[in-house]
């Protein structure tokens, strides 16, 4: 078992070199989060075009009294309601979509590290084995950052009460604590997914796997946080200095710039995610205490033929 | 098989726990650094510009515009030269601890004394490399954009941010060569750049792990000040119904202002000590005796 850092970061670019098709679940996890943000925006208008036109009727048809328009509060409950249900719903969506392609991605990038070879037919089927697991631990880790905003009770307490200055200070220092609190919570659930579909573990076993693995390697996870850090850092800066270039141009520099985005955006999903997915894998696996190493070979009733040394190979 | 990363970063922290001494040096090239600005600018203010209660010459003379510049010029290169030593000092410092286990402050002044002529030059050079890009490419293209109404001023920022990263990355263990083995500026640059050729995954780990845990353990200091500013603000005689009555009350108003000022020069004055605390006894050292460790163990690939 490898126990480097080194040799995690070097195995895991190595097998990426062998399996660029590990780029398909980010790149069409990033697709399908667009398209739902699309959706919702869409849905948004359409409940404030219906709001909007039943109120414009109503004023117009002399729905309301000349002047008197605090019937409208009421009115815009049900609007307030159905724009509440769709960011929820839309919330929801999204984290499902992000839960399901995390699943193939980290699902895909185990199979890859175990046997050498993944391919895009196993997106589904991993995709689906932990989608649920992943998406309660989305869940419960926004809850638990959530749960940082109780720093700010004092603070409301004392607002309440009439103490200003102690409102101020209690606000300040509830800034600090929930700064601190939510990088080390982040830091301490990092390895969550990786323990659900690695580990092939529930939501709250996912959450306790990761706590336990941080706390018994503090360093190498923080080591493996900023090498993951550093990778996307310095890739982010090449970026940076060909945007800001091309937005020094007049007239057409801002459409290049978005042409830029987008291609930063997709070598992010092919390069950048899996490649990430693939260390933080095989770290989990090489330093989790009593990990449970789940098979990752997909079971098939119809075994492919092996392929031929001069078929090609063909990853996209 | 060479020693792990990992490794590296245990020993070394445990060398510098058992050598907090390892701090002195970046604790005197900072007070050095500061007594030289502070007579500069002392010298600029008083000596050469003396501004008295009748000073109707409003024009401006070019001869003292050149000596102030001449001064600060001065005092640029004596900082640079006295952080040079210190550095080559710490340097030699931390390879005698990472060797022997346990150091003094004899080895600052010798290898300070011996190698602070090369590492000012690689200072200098690595700065002239720098900056030279973004004058040569970046300064044209700034004025091009400027004239057909675009701004330059980001991808000026941006260049230089690339430029400095890329040779602090690329050049990180040229002190280590040039300190450690007496290599000269050149071929301290050739072994830092063959380093990382051979060893890449460890070289940008060790750099990685540097430059974060310097942003990270940053937050101590903001957190400090942070928590000072909060208990400060206790005695900040604010109440709801102040801003009705502040005007009013100038004396109150006058109160006000004061305990704020002082709430949040406290938070500054908290911050800045602990930057500097937090970057000259900690991040420094602890930084210094990584490299050094990782160089001892490593330089025999530059040879082969």
């Amino acid at each position: 078992m490898k126990n480097r850092i080194e040799d995690i970061l070097k195995e895991g670019y190595l097998v990426w070199r062998k399996n660029l098709v590990l780029g398909l679940p980010p790149l069409l996890g990033g697709i399908s989060v667009l398209v739902a943000i699309i959706a919702a925006a869409v849905c948004m208008v359409a409940v404030a075009v219906v709001f909007f036109g039943a109120l414009i009727v109503n004023i117009g048809g002399g729905g309301y009294p000349q002047g008197d328009y605090s019937a409208i509060y009421p009115a815009a409950i049900p609007f307030i309601l159905a724009l509440a249900a769709v960011t929820a719903l839309f919330i929801v969506v999204i984290l499902l979509a992000n839960a399901f392609f995390a699943s193939a991605s980290i699902g895909m990038s185990a199979k890859a590290l175990e046997t050498g070879k993944t391919e895009a037919g196993d997106i589904t089927y991993y995709g689906r084995r932990n989608m649920w697991q992943i998406f309660s631990a989305s869940i419960l880790m926004i809850l638990i950052n959530i749960a940082g905003l109780l720093f700010f009770i004092p603070a409301i307490a004392a607002l309440v009460a009439g103490f200003l200055n102690v409102a101020i200070s209690f606000l300040v220092l509830g800034l600090v604590a929930l700064i601190a609190y939510v990088t080390i919570a982040g830091l301490l659930l990092i390895l969550t997914p990786y323990s659900i579909v690695a580990g092939d573990l529930g939501a709250v076993e996912g959450l306790r796997a990761s706590y336990s693995t941080v706390m018994k390697n503090k360093l190498p996870v923080v080591l493996m946080w900023f090498a993951v850090m550093g990778l996307e850092a310095g890739f982010g800066i090449v970026a940076n200095v060909f945007t800001s270039g091309m937005g020094a141009i007049p007239f057409i520099g801002t459409f290049l710039n978005i042409g830029l985005y987008v291609l930063y955006a997709i070598f992010n999903a092919l390069f950048l995610v899996p490649i990430t997915m693939l260390w933080w894998t095989d770290f989990y696996w090489s330093r989790a205490a009593k990990v449970k190493k789940v098979s990752h070979h997909r079971p098939s009733r119809h075994p492919t033929p092996e392929p031929s040394a001069k078929q090609p190979e063909i990853y996209m | 098989m060479t020693e792990s990363i990992e490794s590296i970063l245990k020993e070394g922290y445990a060398v510098w726990r058992r050598n907090l001494i390892l701090g002195v040096p970046f604790v005197l090239s900072a007070l050095a650094s500061l007594v030289i600005v502070g007579c500069a600018v002392a010298l600029v203010v008083f000596v050469l510009n003396p501004v008295g209660i009748d000073f109707p010459d409003t024009s401006v003379d070019y001869g003292l515009l050149f000596a102030d510049g001449l001064l600060l010029l001065l005092a640029g290169i004596l900082i640079l030269l006295v952080s040079a030593f210190f550095k080559a000092g710490a340097i030699g410092m931390a390879a005698e601890a990472v060797r022997k286990g346990h150091t003094g402050l004899d080895p600052m002044f010798e290898y300070g004394s011996r190698r602070f002529l090369q590492i000012f030059a690689l200072d200098v050079l690595l700065s002239v490399a720098t900056i030279l890009p973004v004058l040569v490419l970046g300064v044209p293209a700034a004025l091009v954009a400027l004239a057909f109404g675009g701004t330059g001023g980001q991808f000026l920022l941006q260049l230089l941010v690339f430029m400095s990263t890329l040779l602090g990355v690329l050049f990180a263990a040229a002190p280590y060569a040039i300190v450690v083995s007496g290599r000269g500026v050149l071929d301290g640059l050739r072994d830092s750049f063959l380093l990382l050729k051979k060893k890449k995954i460890p070289y940008l780990l060790l750099w990685v792990f540097g430059y974060y845990l310097d942003e990270y353990l940053a937050y101590i200091p903001v957190f400090a000040a942070g928590t000072v500013f909060a208990v400060m603000f206790l005695a900040v005689p604010l109440n709801a119904d102040m801003f009705t009555t502040l005007q009013d009350a100038p004396m109150q108003a006058l109160n006000l202002l004061t305990s704020l000022s002082l709430a949040f020069a406290l938070g500054m004055a908290v911050f800045v000590l602990g930057i500097f605390l937090v970057s000259a006894l900690v991040i420094a050292p602890l930084t210094t005796v990584w490299w050094s460790r990782f160089y001892l163990k490593n330089r025999e690939v530059v040879k082969e």
